[in-house]
């Protein structure tokens, strides 16, 4: 068995290990950050394509969790985890969610201000922007259909950088982990071991010693390593965080509290060209009904519009000829549902049992019925029912019940946003690590990813977890050097 | 299970298209055995549970045909496939109907990724 030995072992290198990695590499620690995808440029392959899903999505984008409804979750496998294929919509969460964690979950020293200091370093250090060439067709019609019912909505900011080009043009790059935080770490002195995965941590005590992990070549060969470290910090993301830690035997409290934004999605046709993919994602949300219910706009490219139209929509073929006319928009609510993630025996994915709550279910069919009246509002003339037996509707009324009558057997729910499996915290009947992200039971483990969020920030996370891993990281610092 | 398997899933593929594409048959059609090529590799990557439960779910579905048609999935017509996925979607049974949705929706996704990727290589927003 090969061997590796350092003094600080970051594990997955998503928004939080990115963030681990940087401040403890640039602080003076000897880091190796080991991550079980590959390294490719942000602009290797094109944004929500299938060559995508195969590079850089776990399980190439299909995985599920079990319940009474399955959802489909997406996790990233690659240098710079889901940053590398997120939309970037980037938010501060609202200040009564802070105060709520802070008071349910007993965080200690978790001023709003504090905090929202720390997000203005954040949107500083990666830059965050709304769109200098204004808004896409598809946002300035959601925007209409938003502003004809009274309702509050904006343009989000995004990780994002423009620039112009000689010829006039805008130019734009996603600023994902491989293009900010990483670049930052490597220069900062981090090893990185690509190709990678942990698959258990082995203990003494409350003492981790070293981790049992295989890597994989470029070329398929598998080796067995085993890595030295005085200080380990798990960040594998919600789901696989709570795996690796369960699988070496740590399991109180772990794992028991995933929670997720539950979306549901369908497309729609205007009378006037509306889908431009050279736009990329329309990033106009509708605030009106946060934290709750957020209702936007989705990537509309053809193979996504497909998907999203039923056998049941006349002339289906016809009308996806005319695709610059058809758009697909989501409502994503803050679930209350608590899942499980579990290891299996022998296999190496684990079971991930997720139950998604009646009053999610309603807040689903609510959105869906408001999303509806908002894109009859912005024009629409057909909106193509996500129900697998559903028709096509030509008007908002045809969904006025559905918070009633949602049929749950004939939904497709997905899931980009998982976080909660090890929420942060003082109160050692729901928090499995401590205020500053270090396990409770153990004496030199750190969690730094989107299981510490106590509960849904009830926005698009990655903001949030960038700023409470640099919060938490900083102390550990604080604490760990002279 | 492999070879027993890619037969099912090909005439699975056939019998989707055909119907999203409004079609009796799809000789010459493009991108149909790409599709069902993808759709086999995304059951030999998904997590082991689910891809499996699909491939043996897929065989299940396969013989059971036999009690709708007379014949396997794969060796009956058109109209005979169809009616046996009908059943599946319409089924009681969440796993029935989260089988028929895979195929389905991931055939779709996967067949116009293969046409888009040829007819309009437009620029997605660059990263
Ligand atoms: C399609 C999509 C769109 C999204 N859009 C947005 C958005 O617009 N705005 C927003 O705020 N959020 C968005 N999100 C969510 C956001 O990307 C995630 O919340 C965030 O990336 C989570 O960060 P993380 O560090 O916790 O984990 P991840 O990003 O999941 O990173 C974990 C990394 O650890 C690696 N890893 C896992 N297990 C192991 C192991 N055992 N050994 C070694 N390495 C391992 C993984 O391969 C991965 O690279 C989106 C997510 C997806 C999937």
């Amino acid at each position: 068995m090969a061997r590796l030995d350092c003094d600080v072992l970051v594990v997955g290198s998503g928004p939080g290990g990115a963030m681990t990695s940087t401040l403890l590499s640039e602080a003076g620690f000897d880091v190796l950050m080991v991550e079980e995808g590959r390294h490719h440029s942000v602009d290797s392959s094109k944004s929500y394509t299938l060559e995508e899903m195969n590079q850089k999505y776990r399980n190439g984008g299909l995985t599920s969790t079990l319940g009474n409804v399955n959802v489909t979750y997406i996790e990233g496998k690659c240098v710079g985890g889901a940053s590398e294929i997120n939309a970037a919509l980037y938010h501060r969460p609202l200040a009564e969610t802070l105060e709520t964690w802070r008071r349910d979950f007993q965080i200690d020293d978790f001023e709003v201000q504090d905090l929202m200091d720390q997000f203005e370093t954040i949107e500083g250090e990666l830059g965050v922007s709304t769109r200098p060439m204004g808004e896409s067709p598809a946002s300035q019609l959601f925007a209409r259909g938003a502003e004809t019912l009274g309702w509050k909505s904006r343009e989000i900011q995004r990780f994002w950088k423009y620039s112009k080009t000689p010829e006039g043009g805008w130019r734009s790059r996603r600023q994902s982990m491989t293009e900010t935080l990483i670049p930052r770490s490597l220069a900062a002195g981090t090893r990185l071991e690509t190709g990678v995965r942990v698959h258990r941590i082995h203990f003494q005590g409350e003492h981790a010693l070293y981790a049992e992990a295989e890597r994989t070549t470029e070329d398929g060969r598998k080796q067995r390593l085993r890595i030295g470290f005085n200080k380990l910090f798990v960040c594998a993301g919600a789901v696989q965080t709570p795996l690796v830690l369960r699988r070496s035997g740590v399991t109180h409290g772990v794992g028991d509290t995933l929670q997720m934004h539950p979306m549901i999605r369908f497309a729609a046709r205007f009378p006037e060209p509306m889908n431009d993919p050279t736009w990329g994602v329309p990033v106009h949300q509708v605030e009106q009904f946060k934290p709750a219910i957020t209702l936007g706009c989705s990537h509309s490219s053809i193979p996504h519009v497909a998907m999203w139209m039923n056998r049941l929509v006349p002339d289906k073929v016809a009308r996806l000829e005319e695709w610059p006319h058809l758009g697909v928009f989501y409502v994503a609510v803050a679930g209350k549902g608590m899942g499980k993630v579990r290891p299996l025996p022998v296999f190496k994915h684990p079971l991930v049992r997720h139950p998604v709550l009646p009053e999610d279910l309603n807040l689903l069919g609510e959105g869906l019925s408001r999303l509806a009246e908002l894109v009859f509002a912005a024009g629409a003339t057909e909106v193509y029912s996500p129900f697998e037996h559903g028709e096509t509707i030509t008007h908002p009324s045809a969904w006025d019940d559905l918070p009633q009558t949602l049929p749950s057997d004939q939904i497709s729910v997905s899931t980009i946003h998982l976080f909660s499996s090890l929420p942060m915290g003082e109160d050692l009947a729901r928090c499995t690590v401590d205020s500053h992200g270090k396990l409770h039971s153990k004496s030199n483990v750190w969690i730094q990813d989107a299981s510490v969020l106590p509960t849904s920030p009830g926005v698009n996370p990655q903001g949030t977890i960038l700023t409470l891993v640099r919060r938490n990281v900083q102390r550990f610092i604080d604490q760990h050097t002279g | 299970m492999r070879p027993r398997v890619r037969p099912v899933i090909d005439s699975l593929v056939d019998t989707v298209l055909c119907a999203e594409l409004g079609r009796e048959e799809l000789s010459g059609e493009r991108f149909v055995d790409e599709t069902a090529a993808m759709l086999h590799h995304k059951l030999e990557h998904m997590p082991e549970l689910f891809g499996l439960g699909m491939l043996g779910v897929t065989l299940a579905f396969d013989t059971t045909a036999r009690a709708r048609g007379g014949r396997p999935f794969r060796k009956q017509d058109l109209a005979g496939r169809q009616r046996c996925l009908d059943a599946w979607k319409r089924s009681p049974i969440g796993l029935f109907r989260s089988f028929t949705q895979f195929y389905e929706k991931m055939g779709t996704f996967v067949y116009y990724s293969h046409v888009e990727e040829a007819d309009a290589p437009h620029g997605h927003e660059v990263s």
